[in-house]
């Protein structure tokens, strides 16, 4: 099939009734819950996935990505409006466009985020197609020495780039990977960690990991100390979202720049959107010719950040899509959704399930779409929900979470796990481990298992069949320096204490 | 937040710990196998030693700090104890109420336990919350997604 019919496909796939309807859907609760502040992405998300197992996979798939949309779309909405950002790229966003919401230039502000959002969304999206067939081309030699040596790459740099200590993030990747393991072993059937429950033996349930881990665990770290405050809704009605020829001026570059910065960020394995985000914000305030605007209220300091972590959220599908390996916990969170509903990401998918693979990268586009279309008239809506107290919001979190567990396997133990790992994640979060390595270790745990395992067989029980390799060999011997790099980081920094971000997606 | 050695290195002692007991009771109980053929037990037992080796490092270094910082004052650990019992309780109810109870008695108690860790609801409000949030549950879940649990129930499994 040559590239023009796969769009053709995509479209057709993406465009059809049910699956517009879905898009739709996902978008809408994805803003709707990303708006509330206290809920980041993953939260978010994983309140959201049990949502599309009643569909057929592509689309949930489909949903699944809107919903994504939507929950990082909202979560800027919230970091302008209140400076309350659920999520590390989001802050970035808050640096400048809360001061312009301060000075009564909040629409204009909402109107330029989206726009940048679609503006990186469409670069990563190109991107996204014209690379993935080259990847998953080349995967399609990888045997298991390959998988497993990208996979453990993924985990270290994962660990490595999140807010505040490597040791930690690694501490939190070994513990995922050990979740990962229980129940049944995919070669002997053995039971594992089980402790006798019948309800462990076909492991523990991604959606109750990833609500307790960071659905509950934000509740409980949330509750008390957020306050809804009063927002003018005049700064955000119609009239108020005119940028001035000024803004759209100043606008142009930084959305170029944001994008590719995020583009190539995207596909890195353990950096994704936050840190494009960050870097963008970092090149835009060198290259200005007034750096002293920003962080008060600099157009230019949201457009770039706004289009790079949109830009790194399409990229990001890159490894995930043609190699089936998650970068990052949101798109770890996205692998497990589509290894329930029975898909194996991978270099076969492209060609086994095109219209799969196409719709859904079709309907990012349509995805983007909605959200400018949908998000233009119903500002006034979110604003709306930002003025509901959140000692009314929480408790309905946690019954949306606890009715969403349930739904998955219709498992009352499911719920009870929620609770173990709300436990677990709230002190883990209290001690400053950060949470999202983990969930990535949990669904990389299992894969990266089988694949040592084959790849030991392969090689006759000697572990020099890694190095042997020329793909693997190369890759282990990054993972190493990336290693390397993060102890030594870690040792001539530790004088002096730093400052510690929050949860990062 | 800053970095808390004195709690760093009480975390990274116990995650030490929870290694070792994983590891050796992976290998107690789950066969080895050989590196060509690996049984169930072998990569558990690697994950839960690295995982104890790992706090162990986390721990050394934690330590170090807090010699090279002596006299500092570290805060301690804020835990809100209350908040967290509050929300677990809730959400352990619901698991437990609604097999035998439906899902209106289950939601309530959720809705009704939780609230009560933040200092701003009062009980009225917390009756209207529950109320109103039980109506929509069942509006979503039961009408509009057409889930299979019953509303109220006495002992459905």
């Amino acid at each position: 099939m040559t590239f023009a019919d796969n769009i053709v496909l995509g479209l057709e796939t993406a465009l059809s009734l049910n699956n517009l309807m879905w898009c739709f859907v996902g978008v809408f609760m994805g803003t709707l819950l990303g708006v509330i502040p206290g809920i980041g992405v993953l939260a978010a998300i994983s309140m959201l996935f049990p949502l599309t197992f009643q569909l057929e996979p592509t689309a949930a798939l489909i949903m699944l990505a809107g919903i994504w949309y939507g929950t990082t779309y909202g979560g800027s909405t919230a970091s302008i409006l209140l400076n309350v950002p659920g999520t590390p790229s989001s802050a970035i966003t808050a640096l400048d466009g809360y001061p312009m919401a301060q000075q009564g230039r909040a629409g204009v502000a909402l109107l330029m985020t989206t726009l940048a959002s679609f503006f990186g969304g469409s670069v990563g999206i190109i991107l996204l197609m014209g690379f993935s067939g080259t990847i998953s081309q080349m995967a399609l030699q990888f045997s298991s020495t390959e998988y497993f040596a990208l996979m453990l790459l993924g985990l270290i740099a994962a660990s490595g780039m999140t807010s505040g200590a490597m040791i930690k993030g690694l501490i939190m990747v070994c513990l995922g990977v050990l979740f990962g393991l229980v129940g049944s072993d995919i070669y002997s059937g053995a039971r594992r960690f089980t402790f006798g429950l019948v309800e462990l033996a076909d492991g523990i349930a991604l959606v109750a990991l990833a609500l307790g881990l960071f659905g509950v665990s934000e509740v409980i770290a949330s509750v008390g100390k957020i306050s809804a405050k009063g927002v003018d809704p005049a700064s955000v009605s119609f009239k108020a979202m005119k940028p001035t020829r000024d803004d759209v001026r100043r606008s142009w570059f930084p959305m170029l720049r944001g994008s590719a910065v995020g583009s190539f960020f995207g596909t890195l394995p353990g950096t994704g959107p936050s840190i494009a985000a960050f870097m963008s914000y970092a090149l835009e305030r060198r290259v200005a010719k007034e750096p002293e605007r920003f962080g008060k209220g600099a157009i230019e300091g949201i457009m770039g950040p706004e289009s790079a972590n949109n830009a790194a959220d399409q990229t990001a599908f890159i490894p995930t899509l043609a190699l089936g390996i998650p970068g990052s916990a949101t798109m770890a969170l996205m692998l497990g959704a589509l290894m329930i509903h029975g898909i194996a990401p991978g270099p076969q998918l492209m060609t086994e399930q095109p219209a799969l693979f196409w719709g859904l990268v079709m309907s990012f586009w349509i995805g983007n779409l909605l959200l400018l279309v949908l998000n233009i008239p119903l500002i006034g809506l979110w604003v709306r929900l930002l003025t509901v107290p959140y000692q009314w919001l929480f408790p309905a979190v946690l019954m949306f979470v606890c009715i969403g567990t349930y739904s998955v396997n219709n498992s009352g133990f499911d719920v009870l796990l929620v609770a173990f790992f709300g436990v677990l994640g709230y002190v883990l979060r209290s001690l400053s481990f950060p949470a999202a390595p983990m969930l990535l270790g949990f669904v990389l745990g299992p894969l990266m298992e089988e694949h040592f395992r084959r790849a030991m067989l392969l090689g006759r029980g000697d572990p020099m069949t890694f190095l042997h390799r020329p793909i693997s060999a190369t890759v282990l011997l990054i993972t190493l320096v990336l290693l390397i790099w993060g102890i030594y980081s870690a040792v001539s920094k530790r004088s002096a204490s730093r400052s510690q971000r929050s949860e990062p997606r | 937040m800053d970095q808390n050695a004195r709690a760093d290195m009480i975390a990274g002692l116990l995650v030490c710990g929870a290694g070792i007991v994983i590891a050796v009771y992976a290998y107690a109980n789950y066969p080895m196998g050989s590196l060509r053929r690996m049984g169930p037990g072998m990569f558990p037992m690697g994950s839960g030693s690295i995982l104890a080796l790992l706090g162990l490092v986390l721990a050394i270094n934690s330590w170090r700090s807090l010699r090279a910082e002596t006299g500092r004052d570290w805060p301690t650990v804020q835990f809100e104890l209350r908040t967290a019992f509050l929300s677990v309780v809730g959400v352990v109810a619901f698991a437990l109420l609604l097999r035998p109870l439906g899902l209106i008695p289950a939601v309530l108690a959720v809705v009704g336990i939780s609230a009560l860790s933040d200092g701003k609801n009062t009980p009225l409000g917390i009756g209207v919350l529950a109320l109103f949030l039980a109506a929509l549950a069942t509006i979503i879940f039961k009408f509009g997604l057409g889930m299979s649990f019953p509303l109220f129930a006495w002992n459905w499994s």
